[in-house]
């Protein structure tokens, strides 16, 4: 079902911590041979600083400030890869970690305006706020568990919205998944990230698959 | 428009939503360009002081921000250029022939049975030759790239960089292992 609606998948891999962000750079990434010669040398830079670091790989963009360190991409061949590359920066350095965040993105296409406009009332019954408002839409839903359903610290926030990305249809919701771990002092951000890459996957799966199924788009 | 801040001040923790309009984040964008961070700093503190930014009510368990990247904009607007109606799979190379060298397939877009699949060498990225051994890792996918709004059909083939972790991971054990031993009551 998600298969015939999903158009773009993206994923956005956040470490929370302290970073020396300028030491980020393409170059480095490649004298370490955690990219290809070439992908330093084609690499898109935007910002490099002592506070904030911006640049485009061919695997993903990167962005580092002082607490901060991303990874994102939306193009679902590299995702892999751009885990990889974290794994490997965070092995070959010890920065500290208090947190990682695995983000998926799924935007949708749904087929017409009815079955879009079901989908927000099914989301939030639109029909509570009909009291006073004649014809009400849901814009933005967000939904958070603070506690985990495995061994680990974290949480599960849930962000639903309308999507503008999908060229091809203007009836797209993008559904943004983060699956939070909280880290201590001692966890490995790449023990995690490798160890729960599968079951991060497929639970932003298996949710926006549900969320579909319970509006029963096919 | 909601703006979780703790992406933008650079050097500290603090965690809060509020409003600001599109043109703060060129404005952020064009001073970061700048190097005027200091300033953009003070821009925050004063938004803070004027109630413009509201702290989050949980603050025993504020939420670290994860949202994309926003203050910039994106360099390559990543979601007009994305990859669909993709297949991938995970390689290991386990053969290397004179023109073409065969690989063990793990389907990672549907767990079934691993396959055989034998490719041409000149496939494999000038870049990534120095990888190229048997038991060297790879993924390969094909699918339909939207890029500058065409679309094509594309195929990816990247060997695998990892670092030898094993030295980690061994440490690791190890240190698990002495904590163990130590906790242990041998009375």
């Amino acid at each position: 079902m998600l298969e015939k609606t999903l158009k773009i998948k993206s994923l956005t891999l956040v470490a929370i911590g302290e970073f020396n962000p300028v030491m980020y750079q393409p170059y480095w990434l490649a004298l370490k041979k955690f990219i290809r010669d070439t992908d330093a040398a084609d690499a898109k830079i935007q910002v490099i600083h002592n506070e904030v670091v911006k640049y485009a790989l061919e695997i993903g963009e990167i962005e580092i400030t002082k607490n901060r360190f991303s990874l994102t991409t939306s193009n679902i061949s590299h995702f892999e890869p751009l885990r990889d590359l974290l794994i490997s920066i965070f092995t070959a350095i010890e920065a500290p970690v208090t947190a990682l965040g695995i983000n998926h993105i799924f935007h949708c296409a749904i087929e017409d305006k009815d079955l879009y406009y079901k989908f927000g009332d099914t989301l939030s019954p639109l029909n509570n706020w009909k009291t006073k408002l004649t014809d009400p839409r849901l814009l933005q839903l967000e939904i958070l568990e603070n506690t985990r359903n495995d061994k680990y610290s974290g949480l599960y926030r849930i962000k639903i919205q309308p999507s503008q990305s999908i060229p091809t249809s203007q009836y797209g919701v993008s559904i943004d998944i983060n699956d939070h771990y909280n880290l201590k002092k001692d966890d490995s951000i790449c023990d995690f990230l490798w160890k729960n890459w599968g079951n991060s996957l497929k639970l932003a799966e298996d949710i926006t698959e549900s969320l579909f199924e319970k509006v029963n788009i096919k | 428009m909601d703006l979780t801040t703790s992406n933008l001040t650079a050097g500290t923790n603090d965690n809060f939503v509020g409003t600001i309009d599109e043109n703060s984040y060129s404005d952020k964008a064009f001073s970061l360009i700048n190097g005027d961070i200091k300033q953009w700093k003070e821009q925050q503190i004063s938004l803070e002081n004027s109630g413009r930014l509201v702290e989050k009510a949980d603050i025993k368990n504020p939420l670290p921000d994860f949202s994309l990247p926003k203050f910039a904009g994106s360099l390559v607007d990543y979601l007009k250029n994305y990859f669909f109606d993709a297949q991938k799979w995970y390689g290991q190379v386990t053969n290397i022939g004179k023109e073409t060298f065969t690989a063990k397939l793990q389907d990672l877009s549907n767990s079934t049975t691993d396959e055989i699949g034998e490719f041409e060498i000149k496939e494999i990225p000038i870049d990534d030759f120095e990888l190229f051994k048997i038991g060297a890792t790879f993924y390969w996918s094909v699918g339909y790239e939207m890029k500058n709004s065409q679309i094509s059909k594309r195929s990816f083939f990247r060997f695998q960089r990892l670092p030898n972790w094993d030295t980690h991971a061994i440490d690791r054990a190890s240190d698990r292992a002495d904590d163990l031993n130590s906790s242990l009551n041998w009375d």
